[in-house]
């Protein structure tokens, strides 16, 4: 994204990592940094949570964001060979299993781990819980047999899922994936759970206006070259383009629903 | 036995038990499961086990050797440089900082002024070139 | 399948795949021989310039660095004892003595010498045995993630030289150490003292970093003026006699072997399958007490492992799709921008692309032995640098390099603190090998088996129905048993000859 927004802006875009708490550090970092508009930030769905973690006192209201440009739906995988077909198999022997089929996660506290205890909330399930640290090798023990399921973005699983070493019984979302088109939703089988993954741009709090209209206009010209959709083809996102104000409503509604689902999640997880 | 090997299993005795008092703290599994609490107990009850073993041990001849007191001199006041440049991180230019330092811990060890500064100021801007301008990773 | 063959050979025979390998591996030679920059660090700069190349082209390149930092990081830890990447800890034990015996030549000879051994190798386990290696790979479940973590950690001993007991002390330190952060299981936060910059753990490069780098530094500083500080500068013959070479095949040969199998299960690398091919090297070795004092057969088993364990990832990456360590999670990345998605599908659609990346590796290797020799008497002639200014050059890249991970000033603190904390080990002679096996392989050890008790409902006794785990087991207690046996052995035998005498 940021090759293909560099030449709207007329400023070299450096791109700086700064991994570590779910990101918490590099909102922080950001947050921080003077609100001149050179410094800014990739938003993913964890700016949303991890207040509600604790991870870092942070959330979309002290930030200035900028616009969201994608979107990733969970999708539950299982063992191409194992015996669940469909989704509804799936659930009905995770209600009667109580607990028997082991579901990895990408760790507690990340996004698809979120959606599983949606799926345990929403469908009656009950899973044993692998937690790794991250989406890869929690499929790995999937496509090695050491685990039943696993739950992660469209996009980490798709190549898995055509080489036929994986099977997709659903994807969280209202709509069908454009990837895994064939996959049936979560919502068309009459369970509307799913919380997807979603990303961003913020600025440090207070950044004037026309700074952030500016950075939005380059994202968005950026957002509609082909490079910008095939790239999202490829990865299994969805481009989605919302600007400052869609994306901060958003944001807030995300937050409002972490911070009021995730007591209540972790609950459930604890009196397993 | 030696003074530095008391220190060293005197040192670790006490952490070992830090560490199992405080795993003690951690919250437990549950059911039956080890919780986050059991590792900590379990490293620290070893590394405390090892370092009684370390004391109680008969030592042979004791194996230092012994550092001039001139070097130790040179070793601590690298030290006291390198955690002075580190406190000024993020003041001033990076250049500026970093040559500067690399030019009073090459004096300090005892190079001449001239070379020292001309080496100072060549890998400063070497560092500089190769991780600002090639890697991209801001430095100021 | 011929045609494949021959149509991947082909596509590698240009002069501008050619081209970009050997910039790639001069490159890579550059990051990996420099202590602070790693080869991980390389092949995500260079990453987004190969999207204007083909993906030959920038396949090359990428492989090429790969290939080219894991040798290089060799020659710091031959010549100064400074180890450039972690995957070269091993390689100075062995190869520093050999410099301070005046035979950097041959020690750096060697080193480019089997570490091309080591990856043609590994290659060949790569071209024939691809499935079944993957296979293996893929029983890789926690059960046998602990087992292999405990194997690693039983090693502890073995690596320690004469200060067993310190040296456990160390690893202990290392386990207590790799605690720090978010619990692997339960995400509580752990030992972070508040700190946000803890929750992920103490980083692990900033600290090898500070252990071997400026630990090294401060160390010679003490050492200064005294005797046993470097020699003459003598650097000696290059190419091994042919009777040294016979000595190091096996060695060679076993090296290479582990560092495929340990580099092909993922989250594992050389810098574990070298000191597992060091100290099993050893063990079997008729002349172990030279093990750490200058043994060829030690620095040849362990460069060999450091760079099969390339080939041991690259076939993980191309049957399964699957990263076996963190270049070549990065090097997918590269590969899916191209358009190509490597897993079975790649072996079953696209055979002569596979078959350019096989020999793309194979001319890797060649170039790196090339390099190698070729560059041992200009490389040496590092050991005449005024060693002030060779410090501050470790000091200064190790500092920007800590930093540059990511981006953070803590990683310099740790770096600095791990500095003086390598200083004052090296001083009370306490081991660091088995400090750094404990940080990497703690974590490794802990969130499998807590996977593992969780898989079997907290049944520890139903754990030794994995046969791989029991292989580890059984390998880790033969590993501690072993010293017991040997004595006891000896004994028996000295008896015997003392009846036989009367």
């Amino acid at each position: 994204m940021a090759s293909l927004a560099e030449g709207q802006i007329g400023v070299p875009i450096v791109c700086e990592n700064k991994p570590g708490a779910s990101g918490a550090l590099a909102f922080s970092y950001v947050a921080r940094r003077s609100a001149d508009g050179y410094t800014i930030g990739h938003a993913p769905v964890e700016i949303a949570i991890v207040r509600s973690l604790g991870y870092a006192d942070i959330g979309p209201s002290d930030v200035s964001l900028i616009c969201l440009v994608s979107k990733t739906a969970p999708a539950l995988v299982v063992q191409a060979d194992s015996p669940w077909q469909s989704f509804q198999e799936f659930i009905e022997a995770a209600r009667e299993g109580a607990g028997r089929i082991v579901m990895a996660n990408s760790g507690i506290g990340s996004i698809w781990h979120f959606n599983i205890l949606l799926m345990e909330q929403g469908t009656g399930a009950r899973f044993t819980h692998l937690p790794y640290g991250g989406s890869t090798p929690a499929l790995v023990s999937v496509i090695g047999g050491h685990a039943d399921a696993a739950v992660a973005g469209v996009g980490e699983v798709v190549s898995h899922v055509k080489a036929g070493k994986l099977r997709a019984l659903a994807v969280f979302d209202e709509t069908r994936s454009g990837v895994l088109s064939e996959v049936p939703t979560t919502h068309e089988m009459g369970f509307p759970i799913g919380a997807p993954a979603w990303s961003g741009f913020f600025g440090p709090g207070g950044m004037a206006e026309q700074r952030v209209t500016l950075l939005a206009k380059a994202f968005k010209t950026a957002f509609g070259t082909s490079e910008w959709a095939k790239l999202c083809r490829e990865r299994g996102m969805e481009a989605l383009f919302l600007d400052k104000d869609e994306f901060g409503a958003f944001a807030m509604d995300q937050q409002r629903f972490f911070e009021s689902e995730i007591p209540k999640l972790v609950r459930l997880e604890s009196s397993e | 036995m030696n003074r530095g090997e008391t220190a060293t299993g005197g040192l670790f005795l006490a952490l070992g038990i830090a560490l199992v008092a405080s795993g003690l703290g951690l919250p437990p599994g549950v059911g039956g499961l080890p919780g986050a609490g059991f590792f900590p107990q379990a490293i620290g009850g070893l590394m405390a086990l090892l370092a009684a073993g370390l004391l109680v041990r008969r030592s042979g001849a004791g194996s230092e050797e012994s550092v001039p007191a001139s070097n130790l001199m040179q070793v601590a006041g690298t030290a006291a440089l390198l955690f002075g440049y580190l406190l000024l991180w993020g003041t001033g230019f990076f250049a500026a900082r970093t040559a500067a330092f690399l030019l009073l811990t090459l004096r300090f060890l005892g190079q001449k002024w001239m070379p020292a500064a001309g080496y100072s100021g060549v890998l400063t801007a070497f560092v500089y070139l190769a991780f600002d301008m090639g890697l991209n990773v801001s430095l100021e | 399948m011929i045609g494949e063959i021959l149509a991947g050979l082909a596509a590698v025979l240009d002069w501008h795949v050619l081209g970009f390998l050997a910039a790639g591996v001069s490159l890579g030679a550059v990051f990996g021989s420099l202590p602070g920059l790693t080869a991980t660090m390389g092949v995500a700069v260079l990453t987004p310039l190969t999207f204007w190349v083909s993906a030959e082209q920038g396949l090359a390149m990428l492989l090429g660095i790969y290939c080219g930092a894991i040798p290089a990081g060799g020659i710091p830890a031959i010549l100064i004892n400074v180890p450039g990447t972690p995957a070269s800890i091993a390689t100075s034990w062995d190869g520093y003595p050999l410099t301070r015996k005046g035979q950097a030549g041959l020690a750096l000879g060697i080193n480019a010498l089997a570490s091309a051994a080591g990856q043609l190798t590994s290659i060949l386990f790569l071209a024939f045995l691809a499935f079944p290696i993957a296979r293996f790979a893929l029983q890789f479940g926690p059960a046998e993630y602990f087992g292999l973590a405990l194997l690693g950690i039983s090693l502890m001993a073995g690596v320690s030289g004469r200060h067993v007991l310190k040296g456990m002390l160390a690893g202990s330190l290392g386990l207590a150490l790799a605690l720090v952060g978010l619990d692997p299981m339960t995400a509580y936060p752990r030992y972070t003292f508040g700190m946000s910059e803890f929750l992920d753990g103490i980083s692990f490069v900033p600290v090898m970093i500070g252990l071997f780098g400026l630990g090294e530094v401060l160390v010679q500083i003490s050492d200064r003026h005294a005797s046993r500080a470097v020699s003459s500068g003598v650097i000696g013959r290059i190419m091994p006699k042919a009777a040294e070479a016979r000595t190091m095949l096996g060695a060679t040969l076993s090296g290479a072997t582990v560092g495929t199998m340990v580099g092909a299960i993922p989250a594992a690398g050389g810098d574990i399958g070298s000191v597992i091919a060091w100290e099993q090297a050893r063990r079997t070795s008729s002349d172990k007490d030279k093990f750490g004092k200058g043994s060829l057969r030690g620095l040849a088993t362990s460069c060999a492992a450091c760079n099969a364990a390339i080939g041991g990832a690259m076939t993980t990456m191309l049957t399964l799709g699957i990263p076996g360590d963190a270049v070549s999670a990065i090097l997918i990345g590269a590969l899916l921008i191209h358009g190509i998605q490597p897993g079975p599908l790649l072996f079953a659609n696209n055979q002569s692309f596979v078959f350019s990346i096989v020999f793309l590796l194979v001319f890797a290797s060649l170039l790196i032995m090339a390099i190698g020799i070729l560059g041992a008497k200009p490389l040496a002639r590092i050991l005449n640098i005024p060693p002030p200014w060779l410090w501050m050059g470790i000091v200064l890249f190790g500092t920007v390099g800590s930093y540059a991970l990511n981006n953070a000033v803590v990683d310099v603190w740790a770096m600095y603190v791990a500095g003086i904390g390598g200083f004052l080990f090296r001083k009370a002679s306490v081991p660091l090998g088995p400090l750094v096996l404990g940080l990497i392989l703690g974590p490794m050890m802990e969130s499998n088996l807590r996977r593992a008790l969780i898989l079997t409902r907290g049944d520890w006794l139903d754990l030794l129905s994995r046969p791989i785990l029991l292989v580890f087991v059984a390998a880790t207690i033969l590993s501690l048993l072993w010293p017991l046996i040997r004595a006891r052995r000896r004994a028996a035998k000295r008896n015997h000859r003392l009846s036989s005498d009367a």
